[in-house]
């Protein structure tokens, strides 16, 4: 009985595989394109970037990510995979300052170009990086909400991720702008993690506790949560509000005023070009560039112009 | 009567049957499944989902559960780190001060569960919030990495190390499991754990202190995942606040695939250990088939429940379970 039982799993094993392989196809060029993330539209964006390149250029992409957001371990593990499975290139974001040194260089070892997207971290081994310049676009936002505010603000910041290279960045940007006004006060760091019903409720417990608060500056894609708790809690024209990129919720929040900017860095663009440079390399062995996909300000202005993200 | 007992015996074939299928698909199905580094990277994989699922395996026999376990891993994990960082005391120190600081969280949950009396699912649940609030108040928020000389040349370090092309971190979990294999199968301790996770009550009657055992499990616990956490450590070179999150729902799972039983009583070392391969087989499979990013924990989530089925298919007969 156990034989014939094995014997017949074995064999429905075998049919499977020769299923399964018809979606393992050996393609020229492969690419393995490797987020920190994967809960968001935000996140969406990137690997539909990724993956219009692969189309474009008749290559193959293969998009994985951590199931828990951020997780370096599980991160560094998907990485390894894409190494054991010698790829020709791989693109990933490298979000923690010294974490993925070890896993580049064996990269690297191995004759595997890594290219870093959306963050990356100094000196890391990344051949190159597309994404914004985040201290400079942080320093923008900064600038723009501070003048509007007419040099006064007491301000709080949310991050959904305290440590990560791009977000302290952008933080450091909207603090070097706030030293530039006599009147404006930093009042904390707040950790509204990567989920928006969390965020909402640490955002407004911050409220709560600092009624002197006049202003909430988002520096990641969640920050559409800040123009929710703005908006439910009747503070629009008490309490400003900014953040960064393009989703349909921040562009709604910016038409009814609840908050008054964001901050896009095309994450399609991103994902596009972390490919192609790749391919480009691959194919030609054209040299690696970085490329600033900018700092698009979206206000009341010019929402209408433009697209969710 | 012969024939069951010797299906008893073969207690992980179920598990081990799932195993088979998993790899006779990945060989056909991807060209890279069976390279020798690919397997080396399940394996490596598997290290610290298997370092904490030995604990688990301990807890689950003995009818508890630790949810805490991704938060206490962060914990030591920051707290070695900083130590490391701050050069505040010898590497070897840190070393043995992070083990000791494991088993005390770990203690804190045992005690609590057993002289306090509340279930360790609330228990762990708290617990798990704690101890992520002190991973961030050690870093600040921050990750801890670039560590000074006085860390990476150290004998620490070689747990991260890689012995021609093999992670040392392999051969560290493959002796946890022999020894913890030992400690269940062989020791007295080990048969007190099955008798207090299969009738408690019968246990305490027959002179087993139920308590303390239980305690000496959670003890155990935090014990690996300070293991798993100096591993990681000394792997990645660096440490972040998040770390570990999530591997609590990971190692149980790998428990449960490896044939234990959530009600106490049931489950072997060999078994989680098969159970935490099969996970990273999985894992790895799905990246190497490109399977879409948005299926893979689905996908995760099916095989877990077949392998249960398997197994419990194999186990239909067994009054243990």
């Amino acid at each position: 009985m156990m034989k014939k039982l094995l014997a017949l799993v074995l064999g429905g094993a075998m049919v499977l595989s020769m299923g399964v392989t018809a979606f393992a196809e050996e393609a020229d060029i492969n690419i393995a394109f490797v987020m920190h993330a994967q809960n968001g539209s935000f996140y969406t964006k990137l690997s539909d970037g990724a993956e219009a390149a692969a189309k474009d250029l008749g290559i193959t992409v293969n998009v994985t990510a951590p199931n828990t957001a951020s997780s370096l371990q599980e991160q560094i593990g998907l990485l390894e995979t894409a190494v054991a499975s010698e790829v020709d290139g791989i693109a990933t974001v490298t979000w923690d300052p010294s974490g993925f040194n070890g896993i580049i260089a064996e990269a690297a070892e191995k004759g595997i170009p890594v290219i870093g997207f959306n963050q990356d971290a100094e000196g890391c081994g990344s051949v190159a990086f597309i994404g914004q310049a985040y201290e400079k676009a942080g320093y923008s936002l900064g600038k723009y909400m501070f003048d509007l505010m007419g040099g006064e603000a007491k301000y709080i910041i949310a991050s959904c991720g305290p440590t990560d290279v791009a977000l302290v960045a952008r933080e450091a940007g909207i603090d070097r702008a706030a030293a530039e006004y006599d009147g404006v006060e930093k009042i904390e760091t707040i950790d509204i993690g990567t989920d928006l019903t969390n965020a909402y409720g640490v955002i407004e417990n911050a409220l709560l506790a600092h009624p002197e608060c006049t202003a909430v500056l988002g520096v990641d894609c969640f920050s559409e949560a800040i123009g929710n708790v703005i908006e439910d809690q009747g503070l629009i024209g008490t309490v400003y509000g900014a953040g960064f990129d393009l989703t349909e919720g921040m562009l709604g929040h910016i038409k009814n005023g609840s908050v008054q900017l964001t901050v896009g860095q095309n994450p399609f663009l991103q994902g596009y070009y972390s490919v192609l440079e790749l391919y480009l390399n691959k194919a030609y062995g054209s040299d690696f560039l970085n490329i600033d996909t900018g700092a698009q300000m979206v206000t009341a202005d010019n929402v209408n112009d433009v697209q969710p993200e | 009567m012969k024939e069951k007992r010797k299906i008893k015996k073969m207690g992980e074939l179920g598990v081990f049957a799932v195993l088979v299928i998993i790899f006779v698909i990945m060989s056909f199905a991807s060209p890279v499944f069976l390279k020798t580094s690919n397997l080396i990277n399940i394996v490596r994989q598997t290290v610290e989902i298997g370092i904490m699922a030995i604990g688990m395996t301990f807890l689950i026999i003995a009818g508890e559960l630790d949810l805490s376990i991704g938060s206490l891993f962060a914990t030591t994990a920051m707290f070695g780190g900083y130590l490391f960082k701050n050069e505040t005391v010898p590497a070897t120190l840190v070393f043995f001060l992070v083990l000791i600081g494991g088993i005390v969280l770990g203690c804190v949950n045992g005690l609590l569960v057993t002289r306090v009396g509340i279930p360790s699912f609330i228990v762990t649940l708290g617990t798990m919030k704690i101890y992520r609030s002190f991973a961030y108040a050690i870093g600040g928020g921050q990750s801890i990495g670039q560590f000074p000389e006085s860390a990476t040349n150290s004998w620490v370090w070689a747990l991260g190390a890689k012995i021609n092309g093999i992670p040392v971190q392999i051969f560290v979990m493959i002796g946890l499991f022999i020894i913890a294999h030992i400690l269940l199968k062989k020791t007295t301790y080990g048969y007190q754990v099955y008798a207090t996770g299969g009738n408690a009550r019968a246990a305490h009657l027959s002179g087993i202190n139920v308590k303390n055992v239980k305690l000496i499990a959670f003890a155990i616990m935090g014990f690996l995942c300070a293991t798993a956490a100096l591993v990681s450590t000394a792997y990645l070179g660096t440490v972040t606040t998040t770390s570990g999150a999530g591997r609590e729902m990971d190692a149980i799972a790998a428990v449960i695939l490896g044939g234990a039983a959530l009600s106490g009583g049931r489950g072997t070392i060999l078994g989680t250990f098969l159970g935490a391969i099969i996970m990273a087989t999985v894992k790895n499979g799905m990246v190497l088939l490109s399977v879409p990013v948005f299926w893979q924990d689905g996908f995760i989530g099916v095989v877990v429940i077949l392998a249960v089925l398997v197994d419990l298919f194999f186990h239909k007969n067994d009054s243990e379970r």
